[in-house]
């Protein structure tokens, strides 16, 4: 809009009024000063009426923490990159914040998606005090304003802890997870999605309304077709939430299978040593520690052509 | 569909087949992430499609990678902008979480507010800024937010008047 010299001018007044009436210290001298200035053209009152606008914007910003908010953020532009410890959602060891409800408004993932990479895991702590570990190669958005928060599994696996009188859902294309307080890990997969509970119960609903409840220390895989039987979740199958990978007299081809989610590159155990039985408890954050580990308590080597090229065979 | 648009559809295809490789790799080193380079070249199309009078624009251009770049640029001061703001958010939510302790469509739309407010009151000083919002905001007299930021009364209206006078001007420019 272009605006001409006249109506500069009587915006910069209808400003100078603006100032003046808000000062809270408003002599009955400066109303009858500022009702004739406002009488005087038809420009005059147009600009005040924009000043009006203003103060009622200005009105719906109306919230204790709104000038901290605002302070806070020029600071931080102003300040550069800094990280906010203390948040109601907090990303511990992560770079992108995200509140989802927010970017809802702007239907753009982008802001909302937390990722990690191979062999990189996340914790969220969301506002309803929901707990959140992103595994390894995993991909979420995250929507946190609503009083129900919700995580849209888009890669990989994550683990959710949902405290006491809250509830948590987590969505993914085959169908989505519903719970109270309950602990429960959700894994995405080539066609299908699996749900193990660990503690209390979680629900899961399919698009043609089907459901079913699991239990603690239940595991289950689903799709839009239907779900597979119930099983019982494996030994330790939440260690990696603590960022471990415990075996218990495992196949090793198994554990190898298991242990290349959390290595990038190649990994692989020949056919002659995939039977092999192993138990132990590794640290996830170490994978060549592990594959040391696995040279002196098994009879196998590990090839290690590359640092991204590794099979373990026979000794 | 009126023969327009479809030159117009094919025009911003052909400018998106010949370019968004080059926008990505443009901004990928800027905003320092991969995917958040590849969403704001969607957005970018996105923006060059909804823009007033789009066709004629696009019509207009002599320099694609200028024009691109330029939309960019202001998306990506946008998307920072966002960033802080919501990081200042969640940082008074950690502080005084009885304040943010309002419904959800209450807080979407003080969150929508607030970004608004900002960009609004992005160019101001940080003086002029800060005396504007503790009288508007927190609707404090001048006296105590000259007492505050240790600046004389004078200052403080002559701020707020400057402050108001942006504000109008910049609310009428956006058709507000």
């Amino acid at each position: 809009m272009h605006l001409d010299a006249e109506q500069r001018a009587s915006l910069r007044q209808a400003a100078h009024w603006f100032s003046q009436l808000n000062s809270g210290d408003v002599q009955a001298s400066d109303y009858s000063a500022w009702q004739l200035w406002l009488n005087a053209t038809p420009v005059n009152s147009w600009a005040w009426q924009q000043a009006e606008r203003l103060q009622t914007r200005m009105a719906a910003s109306e919230n204790p923490a709104s000038a901290r908010v605002l302070a806070l953020a020029a600071h931080g532009r102003h300040a550069g990159r800094r990280r906010v410890v203390k948040a109601g959602l907090v990303l511990l060891g992560g770079g992108a914040l995200s509140l989802g409800g927010y970017r809802e408004v702007k239907q753009s993932a982008w802001l909302a998606d937390v990722r990690t990479g191979v062999g990189e895991q996340r914790s969220l702590l969301l506002n309803n005090g929901t707990a959140v570990v992103l595994n390894t190669a995993s991909a979420t958005d995250v929507g946190d304003l609503r009083e129900a928060p919700w995580l849209r599994l888009r890669q990989g696996e994550l683990m959710v802890t949902v405290p006491a009188r809250q509830t948590c859902k987590v969505v993914t294309r085959n169908g989505t997870i519903e719970a109270g307080e309950s602990r429960f890990a959700v894994r995405l997969f080539e066609d299908s999605s699996s749900l193990e509970v660990f503690a209390q119960q979680a629900q899961v609903k399919l698009a043609s309304g089907q459901t079913l409840q699991l239990a603690s220390g239940q595991r289950c895989q689903f799709n839009e077709q239907g779900f597979s039987s119930v099983e019982a979740v494996a030994l330790a199958a939440d260690a990696w939430g603590q960022g471990l990978l415990i075996a218990n007299d495992q196949r090793l081809d198994t554990f190898i299978a298991n242990l290349s989610r959390y290595r990038p590159g190649w990994l692989r155990c020949a056919q002659s040593v995939a039977g092999l039985r192993i138990s132990g408890t590794y640290k996830l954050s170490d994978t060549d520690q592990i594959l040391r580990a696995l040279a002196t308590s098994l009879p196998v080597q590990v090839q290690a052509r590359t640092r991204y090229w590794v099979t373990v065979t026979a000794v | 569909m009126s023969t327009p648009d479809v030159a117009f559809t094919s025009q911003v295809s052909q400018l998106y087949r010949a370019q968004s490789k080059w926008l990505h790799n443009w901004l990928k080193p800027r905003v320092n992430c991969s995917h958040l380079a590849a969403d704001l070249v969607q957005d970018v199309f996105v923006r060059v499609m909804s823009a007033a009078d789009a066709a004629v624009k696009l019509e207009a251009v002599r320099e694609p990678k200028g024009y691109l770049a330029t939309i960019a640029r202001r998306l990506m001061i946008d998307h920072l902008r966002r960033v802080h703001l919501e990081r200042a958010w969640l940082q008074v939510l950690a502080e005084q979480p009885e304040a943010l302790d309002i419904s959800p469509e209450q807080r979407l739309a003080l969150l929508q507010t607030l970004f608004e407010l900002d960009a609004m009151l992005a160019s101001l000083g940080p003086k002029v800024r800060e005396a504007f919002l503790l009288s508007q905001i927190d609707g404090m007299p001048y006296k105590q937010i000259a007492a505050q930021l240790g600046i004389s009364e004078v200052s403080v209206r002559r701020y707020v008047a400057k402050a108001a006078e942006h504000c109008m001007i910049y609310s009428l420019g956006l058709g507000l």
